[in-house]
């Protein structure tokens, strides 16, 4: 169905993903904005894994994909979860300005 | 023609993926990662994972889009307004952008480099079974196990969640 040429962009497309995700991990001063690049990370991943898996002609890649998935929901649940309530508490969401762990 | 829908995708999902890190909005982020996971579908798709794609399609957009969205509007009022990114454009702060920017930058044209010099060659699909049939029977037999602990999980971390953001009762 695809050429070699194909599987190399769709690679090049998880790559640029992965460092645009990057990026807004290292700049961003807000939690859900560094929420947004992880998810976008993963996203990556996932695309890596799945084209992969269709180089290669298995479904474990796949599994792996859907496991990686499920994980990203339940981190992303947890995650935000916990910046409401640093939002409630610290009233921010900065995380240069959250630096104290008790009080 | 294939192509052609593959290189439109590609590009549709890294410009809202580059729209969602320079915006300062968190609700324009948001919707601008619908756009880049509507993408990323369109991808697992064309990659011939077929169930994956569809299993994407509704944990992203139907699930973790919306609670993003839900849990900035329905927990306070000013959390958007105060999610508004206070950017101070001071020059440390422009300085730290620039060296981050030159960074990834780096990082993806470590990574191009790479997959530029392999030349893969592809598999030829021997058996005509379906792709979803196949998942489904090694998601009950070899993968039960995995699959039972991540529903676990999921479970856990859905239930620590709802635990976490409750609201305590002041003296009891």
């Amino acid at each position: 169905m695809f050429e070699v040429n194909s599987i190399q962009m769709m690679q090049l497309f998880s790559a640029a993903l992965f460092c645009i995700g990057f990026f807004a991990v290292i700049t961003k001063k807000n939690m859900v904005l560094i929420l947004v690049g992880i998810e976008l990370m993963i996203n990556a991943s996932i695309v890596n894994l799945a084209v992969f898996d269709h180089l290669f002609n298995k479904i474990d890649g796949q599994m792996m994909a859907l496991f990686a998935m499920v994980l990203s929901a339940a981190s992303i649940a947890v995650a935000l979860a916990i910046v409401i309530k640093a939002y409630q508490y610290f009233k921010t969401v900065n995380p240069d300005e959250i630096n104290n762990l008790k009080n | 023609m294939l192509n052609i829908v593959m290189y439109f995708f590609m590009a549709f999902g890294v410009i809202a993926a580059l729209y969602a890190v320079n915006t300062s909005s968190v609700v324009k982020a948001v919707f601008a990662m619908f756009a880049t996971f509507f993408s990323v579908s369109a991808m697992l798709i064309l990659a011939q994972a077929e169930f994956l794609a569809i299993a994407h399609l509704m944990i992203y957009i139907g699930g973790i889009i919306v609670v993003m969205i839900f849990a900035m509007m329905l927990s306070s009022k000013n959390i958007i307004d105060d999610t508004v990114e206070v950017e101070k454009e001071t020059s440390a702060f422009r300085f730290t952008k620039l060296i981050s920017g030159i960074a990834s930058l780096a990082i993806f044209v470590l990574l191009a480099k790479v997959i530029l010099s392999q030349n893969p060659t592809k598999i030829a699909r021997t058996d005509s079974v379906n792709s979803i049939q196949q998942f489904g029977t090694q998601l009950l037999s070899n993968y039960a196990f995995p699959l039972e602990i991540i529903s676990l999980l999921l479970l856990v971390a859905l239930m620590a969640a709802s635990i976490i953001t409750r609201k305590e009762k002041s003296n009891v």
